[in-house]
């Protein structure tokens, strides 16, 4: 029960071409894949790393991330590093407190990677207070250098914090923490090397939680302090902590895999085949990836699962078709051969939709996320060897026995029955009632699906889960400071020594109180704001003259204690950043502060004056929503496109693509509603997982409907079509399906947020694109296809036989 | 053809001025922005008019209360300069003093104002304004400005600040070498009993009229610190505080002091009396100095954000309306209830 493709001027195929040398040297081919998956495991052992990267998550060439990257040696990233030392009991002015905050300051400063001169808690020197007294200024370390800490040098101290005015920056606002402040260099001053974030997070944990908090990292009651740590290395850190638990996955999904083609295909070492290829695959993949430079950064690194993953699943229709010739009486080489012959270019054809897929992903210009296009574009292509080469001749050495035969035989006898009744969906009543259903479901899934956010939908970092502990620090540090983690930058730029010209300094002091106004800015900080405290410390501190001076020497005294390590001006004074601290980093918040810059720049012209979006992180988020935003139809249009293509191609019939096409884009909708759902934002992660999912989902209806294409032109109605195709591949469909779903439902379980959102929409995808090229698929055909004039005229002795 | 160059120039030369003039145009003549949380910003100053509490501040920012300071409303105002002071002589007639030597008035109880000066050319703020009655008033400000109207203030002329020197003729008024009189910032302006006007100044300096602000004596300071306010209290006695925490009081109109305990070093910004016995004075970072013997001895008190009170207005039954950094709200008074 087999059908064969052969050319009709009787010429061979390039698979009949091709069989005898690859079966003719079946040893070699063995030993050669051996050898090159040892060489590429070596390579791959020794030089994988994790990409951590900052810029290859920015999208290049957009407005706001060319900005960032003018501005970047002034002011650097938005790379800062906050470390909280609190105290249980809500007191801080206590001698235990102290001494923690000294030690955490001390290990912080000695990081390698950290701006010394820029770290800053109430134990460094830079931290002073000055105080208005009869005739001057009187200024002083707001720790004094002869603290002792009893009560009356605690006394002292909180006295000075009052004076510097520092509390909510550097003290908690109920005085029941401190904070120490560092910033982070783009390399390592000693050694030239970039700096390594992982390492910096494990520093910080072991040399500061772990020394103030104890070997027990959890808060226990009986602590006297308790730390909290945030920042972009931090949450490196413990990204790469959660991407490594992606081991353990591997292994899960390995072994889960392995079980259920065993059971598909009713005999273990049958079952081994096609798992063992997918780890050649991937070991490869790997392999190449180091050879390319790339590292893996933690999105990058479920790509190795995806490919694992879909080269399983044209295993699972390699082997079902060696099942189909076992069953036919061929022993394991004659099916391995047919098998080759069979499959070489239906799969070449499902492997290049997959690659388009891959491909279109390019169009996001976001490094890491086109480096994963290229290494899953790499990985399809390792799949060709291994599942067109390796695959069937593997599976020529496993001896295929009498009783295995007959497993097959009772179990396709079982079978029939469910086909037969199945095939019923192929009529037009029940058709009916299917498609009724999937237009309901259309219908509601544009609905809930144009809910979908572009961005992220919650707030703390949206890699972690939002109990992660960086999350719940997040929220602890945010809610006792006054200092927020969301910071949009708007960059003013000026004349040379624009920040001491009264006109500019208060345009760009009126520009901040404007944006100040705006729903989600929680607090603005801009230079104009500093200097108008600053000016009113010259006159005594009074309120009065709190005041943006006229004359330039009186702004040149406001401003001469203002250092470029606060961020706030250039060396020439002639950039000023306003730092917008927003409320949170969902996609509603950055659009309205995005849209609320652009209306006032437009309207509010001052000569000389340039107001640029955007850096910090949010600056970086804007610019990646607007991309997702701009591309997110391109990609699936050329998604669809490119299936539509291929599928024209394939089956040389409009309404045979029809079938295909509308299930997946129904199931495309379907996503949609289900990301509103679950509360999964449409951005860079996840957009490539849509325009994948469709591209791998694809496969479904192509096989199935290459298979009911045969059987139609051979004469059959579509029901009888259907049913034939379902007794050949309906089993193979379904557990390709659900073999792909298992390779990423694991991820649901990742401590990484994101791992678990793509591994939740694609386990969807393939699960339900499997139900659509099996339901709607036929019930569709059921009322389009006697309209095809090509297969109504087909001559029963078409291109096919039964068997 | 020449005639008609000409008026081509003509016109090209008045479209240049006028984009010049517009260029040129200070940004603070431009009205204050209306602002969602302009009572949330630096406001400085309070008054009543009539039952409706006005607060004035930054940006030009005026908010009004009809309900005693449950809920604000800003009104427009025709200029964005910092303002510092406001003042009304009686439910409709007020006045509102700022920077780049802005004056404002009101004949409606503050619901709208009018610029009637402002000189940005000039850059210097006015700091405080005192009205004897509807048309008579002074607005004082740095270096020793002093601006006199007699027409409610719709107009205003410069009036040379030159008080009568400390203990007779021969004791001559610190001058700068230019000459130019007085240089010191004039802070406050307080009435005191019947045409008694009192003025609070930079380093220590105190002053004292007797003929409705017309001619000035300096008074003996008992400190050299600047004074942001004085509080004339029954008869002859009166308080005088300032920088760093202080507070002296006289019972002799100014002319000896002593020294009342505070607890702080925070500046002291503005003081009421909303009952023989009850002083209020408001400071920097929070402070709120409360007595309750007529201002012979003061508790210190504290807001929770440190954030600097500017000015109080009494509402009874234990509060107040507060403004300064972190806006208008009303505040029980610590120890009262």
């Amino acid at each position: 029960m087999h059908v064969e493709t052969k050319r009709e001027d009787g010429k061979p195929t390039v698979a009949e071409r091709l069989e005898p040398h690859v079966f003719g040297h079946r040893t070699l081919i063995i030993a050669l894949f051996a050898v090159l998956t040892v060489v590429f495991g070596v390579i791959a052992a020794k030089g994988l790393r994790l990409d951590t990267n900052f810029n290859k998550q920015l999208p290049l060439g957009h407005e706001y991330i060319q900005t960032y990257l003018d501005h970047k040696a002034e002011f650097g990233g938005a790379n800062r590093l906050l470390i909280a030392i609190v105290a249980r009991d809500g007191n801080m002015f206590t001698p235990e407190f102290f001494a923690a905050l000294k030690l955490a300051t001390d290990e912080v400063f000695f990081i390698p990677g950290v701006d010394r001169a820029r770290v800053q808690s109430l134990w460094t020197p830079n931290v002073r207070y000055t105080e208005v007294v009869e005739g001057g200024i009187e200024a002083g370390d707001v720790i004094p250098p002869d603290f002792q800490p009893d009560a009356e040098g605690l006394a002292r101290v909180k006295e000075n914090i009052l004076k510097a005015g520092i509390v909510g920056r550097l003290v908690a606002n109920d005085f029941s923490g401190a904070l120490v402040n560092a910033q982070l260099l783009d390399a390592d001053p000693e050694t030239g090397q970039p700096v390594d974030y992982i390492a910096i997070s494990t520093a910080l944990e072991q040399k500061v939680r772990e020394r103030i908090q104890g070997a027990n990292l959890e808060v226990t009651v009986d602590m006297p302090v308790s730390v909290h740590m945030i920042g972009f290395a931090k949450v490196i850190g413990d990204v790469a902590d959660g991407a490594m638990a992606v081991v353990i996955f591997a292994i899960a999904t390995v072994a889960l895999t392995l079980l259920f083609v065993w059971v598909y295909i009713q005999s273990f070492r049958i079952a081994l085949v096609p798992v063992v290829s997918s780890l050649v695959a991937m070991v490869w993949m790997l392999g190449l990836l180091v050879l390319l430079g790339y590292g893996v950064d933690p999105l990058g690194i479920l790509v190795p699962f995806i490919i694992f993953a879909i080269g399983t699943s044209h295993g699972v229709q390699k082997i079902s078709a060696v099942k189909d010739a076992a069953w036919d009486g061929a022993d394991s080489n004659d099916a391995a051969r047919r098998t080759f012959r069979l499959l070489f270019l239906p799969a070449i054809i499902a492997l290049l939709a997959n690659l388009v897929g891959f491909i279109t992903i390019l169009l996001i210009p976001v490094q890491v996320i086109q480096e994963m296009a290229v290494t899953a574009s790499l990985g399809i292509g390792v799949i060709m060897l291994t599942d067109l080469v390796l695959l069937p001749v593997l599976v020529s050495f496993v001896p295929i026995t009498e009783g295995y035969r007959e497993r097959v035989r009772r179990r396709a006898d079982r079978l029939k029955r469910v086909w037969e009744k199945l095939s019923a969906i192929a009529e037009r009543g029940p058709a009916a009632v299917i498609i009724v259903i999937s237009i309901a479901l259309g219908v509601f899934g544009v609905i809930k699906g144009s809910e979908t956010p572009i961005g992220d939908t919650q707030a703390g970092v949206p890699e972690l889960r939002p109990d992660s502990r960086y999350n719940r620090d997040t929220e602890l540090i945010t809610s006792k400071f006054f200092v927020g983690t969301d910071i949009l930058n708007v960059i003013v730029e000026t004349e040379e020594n624009g920040c001491i010209n009264h006109r500019i300094i208060d345009a760009i002091d009126r520009f901040a109180w404007h944006m100040a106004n705006v729903e989600g800015v929680r607090d603005v900080v801009s230079l104009a704001g500093v200097s108008k405290v600053v000016s009113a410390g010259w006159s005594e501190g009074g309120l009065k003259w709190r005041n943006l001076p006229r004359d330039e020497r009186q702004l040149v005294q406001a401003q001469g204690y203002i250092e470029t390590s606060t961020g706030l001006l250039n060396r020439d004074c002639s950039v000023m950043p306003v730092m917008l601290f927003l409320a949170d980093h969902r996609a509603e918040t950055i659009e309205r502060v995005i849209a609320a810059v652009k209306d006032y720049r437009s309207q509010n012209v001052t000569e000389g004056v340039t107001y640029r979006l955007a850096t910090g992180n949010v600056g970086v988020m804007a610019a990646q929503n607007e991309e997702v935003r701009a591309k997110e139809f391109v990609i699936l249009g050329w998604v669809f496109a490119a299936v539509t293509i291929m599928c024209l191609v394939n089956f040389r019939s409009v309404i045979g693509t029809i079938l295909v096409i509308v299930p997946l884009t129904l199931v495309s909708i379907l996503v949609y509603a289900v990301m509103a759902y679950v509360g999964i934002g449409l951005k860079v992660n996840t957009l490539p997982m849509v325009a994948l999912g469709a591209g791998i989902g694809v496969d479904y209806g192509i096989y199935l409907f290459s298979r009911m294409q045969e059987f139609l032109r051979a004469g059959l109605s579509v029901r009888e079509a259907y049913e034939r195709a379902l007794r050949v591949t309906g089993m193979a469909i379904i557990f390709t399906g659900v073999t792909l779903a298992i390779g990423v439902a694991t991820w649901a379980f990742s401590p990484l947020k994101f791992q678990a959102d793509v591994g939740l929409m694609l386990t969807f995808m393939f699960l339900v694109n499997m139900l659509g090229a099996m339901l709607l698929l036929p019930a569709l055909g059921a009322w389009l296809l006697p309209y095809s004039r090509k297969l109504r005229e087909a001559k029963p002795a078409g291109a096919g036989q039964t068997g | 053809m020449n005639y008609f160059r000409g008026a081509a120039l003509t016109v090209a030369l008045s479209v240049l001025a006028a984009v010049a003039v517009e260029a040129q145009e200070d940004a603070a003549a431009t009205p204050a922005v209306m602002a969602r949380l302009a009572e949330r910003s630096l406001l400085i100053d309070l008054a009543w008019a009539g039952e409706r509490a006005v607060a004035v501040g930054e940006r030009g920012h005026i908010l009004v209360s009809d309900d005693r300071g449950a809920s604000w409303k800003q009104v427009p105002v025709p200029a964005s300069a910092g303002l510092t002071a406001v003042y009304f002589a009686d439910p409709q007639h007020g006045w509102a003093v700022g920077h780049d030597e802005l004056v404002l008035r009101t004949e409606d109880g503050g619901l709208t104002w009018e610029r009637t000066h402002f000189s940005p050319d000039v850059g210097q703020p006015l700091l405080d304004v005192w009205f004897a009655d509807a048309e008579r008033g002074l607005a004082v400000g740095a270096y020793g400005a002093m601006y006199a109207s007699t027409d409610g203030g719709r107009s205003w002329t410069a009036a040379t600040f030159e008080p009568a020197p400390l203990g007779g003729a021969g004791d001559e008024l610190e001058e700068d070498d230019a000459g130019l009189g007085f240089d010191f910032h004039l802070n406050a302006i307080v009435p005191g009993q019947g045409t008694t006007v009192y003025l609070g100044a930079e380093a220590g300096r105190l002053f004292r009229s007797d003929d409705g602000g017309a001619t000035w004596r300096e008074l003996p300071s008992p400190y050299d610190g600047s004074f942001y306010g004085l509080l004339p209290l029954d008869g002859e006695a009166l308080l005088a505080f300032g920088l760093r925490g202080h507070v002296f009081r006289s019972e002799d109109g100014g002319q000896s002091w002593s020294q009342v305990g505070t607890g702080t070093t925070a500046l002291l910004n503005s003081a009421i009396r909303p009952t023989p016995d009850l002083v209020l004075i408001a400071g920097l970072t929070g402070v709120m100095l409360v007595s309750q013997d007529g201002g012979h001895s003061f508790t210190f008190s504290q807001q929770d954000d440190r954030k600097g009170l500017a000015a109080l207005l009494w509402l009874g039954n234990g509060e107040v309306i507060a403004a300064g950094e972190s806006g208008v709200r009303r505040l029980a008074v610590p120890g009262l209830r």
